[in-house]
């Protein structure tokens, strides 16, 4: 397997899992960040 | 080091940073009118403001080049840091802990993070205890950060003569804002020293991979060395199962326990009982601001270590290539350690290509706001802890007041102390420790904190008892395994070689390799179990026996 000149799948995997993070936090921010802004507590 | 840098152009660059920094300051003064908006700034900041403060404070200058210089020696392993940066440090950080500890802290009053504790478990002690914790051991995690934010600047710039000069100007500039315009000052800075940073480490990244022709080229080239390599491990600063640096190192040899147990599991798990973090949480207005600032923070996160320890991997081509040596090598001959890979790689990349100045400029003024953005949030949490936190309990005790102390200006006082005492450390330290001491720090703050701060967010009864018995367990175990048994910590203090005469107490075992929090963590989390077990056991039968 060769990804981006990588071949050895832990180094591969630290990359993909730092993207997938990023793309978990971006989805979840847009999700769970909806809403008014003046909400002060629950 | 290389010639490289235009101290006309950094000199302008600073002045205007300088400016900035300043009025922001000003703004954070101005908006300070009592000691709940010194220390916490509740409401103060959006989501933009506390996902870059809660980055920039996270990512020190030894994110960039403590283990950006590690990345270079043991390779594109440590971008598992990056990967536990961001699903520890950042998405369990904010989806487990951030959203309890700002409803807690905000339920309790809570201002700071012993504050918080404190409160949650009824408890003096425990205040007390990780007041004390902050006061004894930040200032060494901050000692470490501003060392090596200054030894680089003074190292790059070719201004090593005027290395106390450029030490007490920066820290002097952090004290001025932090004294004068508390947390809402701090995250300004933070959030525009961030900034910086961003463009910073995305322009270096872009840099070398166009410099390798592209990223494939890049890392195909960076794969191919190892074959070429001289197979002396310890003249390229690595150990036994090292398999070059586009491989994992082999499973459970020294070289893996090094890099997973001290550079992996001690930085990522320790970030989740950060003081300083935690206070980012508790000024969020709301849960759903909390949950917005991950977008910035995500991307801000991965921006900056994903470039560092990608760079630091790669400057091994570029040191081949262009000297024959490795990068560690080539460090080692010119007397410098690992810590300035990074620069001097940056400088002669940067040296011949068009705005070369211009960027290099940039990047030392990212590697200030790196140090100063963790410099001035540490100052401000022991500020916090010192002036606000024991200062509270010694009332209390003398029986003036029961309240929470109000007194702005006693924890201003307390942070010009700290930040003399940081200074003093800085020429006390050894070289080349900023990653080591970040990993201790982080390291017993898990040990000592994270089972009683999980278990104080959930717990609808929490126990006390249990808790101190953690804290106890986890901050015992590690010192001991930090200074009698792990051979990379027990420099800090050399006890070990005082009482028995050798550095460590089991040299060649594999223990000496693995990072104290490995051991020490457990331990907390059991003793929390049991204690737990034990003590509601027992409550319960005196419940039934009273009954």
């Amino acid at each position: 397997m060769d990804f981006f000149g990588l071949t050895d799948p832990w180094i591969i995997g630290g990359y993909v899992g730092s993207f997938l993070c990023v793309a978990f936090c971006i989805a979840y921010g847009v999700l769970k960040g909806r809403g008014e802004e003046d909400e002060n507590d629950e | 080091m290389s010639d490289g840098v235009d101290l006309t152009v950094f000199g302008t660059m600073t002045a205007v940073f300088l400016v900035v920094t300043l009025i922001l300051g000003w703004y954070g003064y101005k908006n300070t009118r009592n000691n709940e908006e010194f220390l916490l700034g509740r409401n103060k900041a959006g989501p933009m403001i506390i996902a870059l403060s809660y980055g920039a404070t996270f990512l020190s200058a030894s994110a960039v080049i403590g283990f950006g210089g590690q990345a270079a020696v043991h390779g594109m392993s440590v971008m598992w840091l990056c990967l536990l940066n961001l699903f520890v440090g950042l998405i369990v950080a904010f989806l487990v802990f951030g959203g309890p500890t700002r409803r807690k802290g905000r339920a309790l009053g809570a201002s700071t993070y012993a504050d918080l504790l404190g409160k949650i478990f009824k408890s003096k002690g425990i205040r007390a205890f990780t007041a004390i914790l902050i006061i004894v051991m930040m200032p060494i995690y901050a000692a470490a950060v501003l060392k090596g934010g200054v030894n680089s600047l003074a190292v790059i710039t070719g201004l090593t003569e005027y290395y106390d000069y450029i030490l007490i100007a920066l820290a002097v500039i952090v004290a001025v804002y932090v004294v004068y315009g508390g947390i809402i000052a701090v995250m300004y800075n933070d959030a525009f020293q961030a900034a910086i940073m961003f463009i910073g480490m995305v322009v270096i990244l872009i840099v070398t991979y166009s410099y390798f022709g592209g990223v494939t080229a890049g890392n195909s080239a960076l794969d191919g060395l190892w074959d070429q390599s001289i197979a002396d491990l310890g003249s390229l600063g690595v150990q036994e199962g090292f398999n070059g640096w586009t491989q994992f190192s082999d499973f459970g040899s020294k070289e893996w326990l090094t890099v997973v147990t001290t550079f992996l599991l001690g930085v990522g798990i320790g970030a989740l009982t950060q003081p300083q973090l935690a206070v980012r949480f508790m000024s969020a207005k709301n849960d759903r601001d909390l949950n917005k600032s991950l977008i910035v923070g995500s991307v801000f996160m991965l921006a900056i270590v994903g470039s560092a320890y990608t760079v630091g991997a790669l400057s091994n081509v570029y040191f081949i290539d262009n000297h024959g040596m490795t990068a560690f090598e080539y460090i080692s001959q010119m007397g410098l350690g690992t810590d300035f890979i990074i620069p001097e790689y940056i400088l002669e990349i940067f040296s011949d290509i068009s705005f070369g100045d211009v960027f290099v400029s940039l990047f030392l003024l990212s590697l200030v706001c790196a140090a100063i953005s963790t410099i001035s949030a540490l100052l401000h949490t022991i500020g916090a802890a010192g002036g606000y936190d024991l200062y509270t309990l010694w009332k209390n005790k003398k029986g003036h007041t029961t309240g929470d102390s109000q007194s702005v200006n006693l924890n201003r006082a307390f942070i010009v102390v700290i930040m003399v005492l940081t200074v003093v450390y800085c020429y006390l330290m050894p070289n080349d420790i900023i990653a080591k001491a970040t990993s201790v720090f982080m390291g017993i703050t898990a040990a000592a904190l994270l089972p009683a701060y999980f278990h104080g967010l959930y717990s609808k009864n929490p126990c006390r008892k249990a808790a101190i018995a953690s804290m106890t367990a986890g901050t015992v175990v590690y010192l001991f395994f930090a200074l009698f048994v792990n051979a990379g910590t027990s420099v800090f203090l050399p006890v070990c070689e005082m009482i028995t005469g050798q550095k460590v107490l089991f040299p060649d075992s594999v223990l000496a390799s693995t990072d104290a929090l490995v051991i020490a963590l457990p331990v907390s989390i059991l003793v929390m179990v049991l204690a737990l077990v034990f003590f509601r056991h027992t409550e319960k039968a005196a419940a039934t026996e009273t009954s």
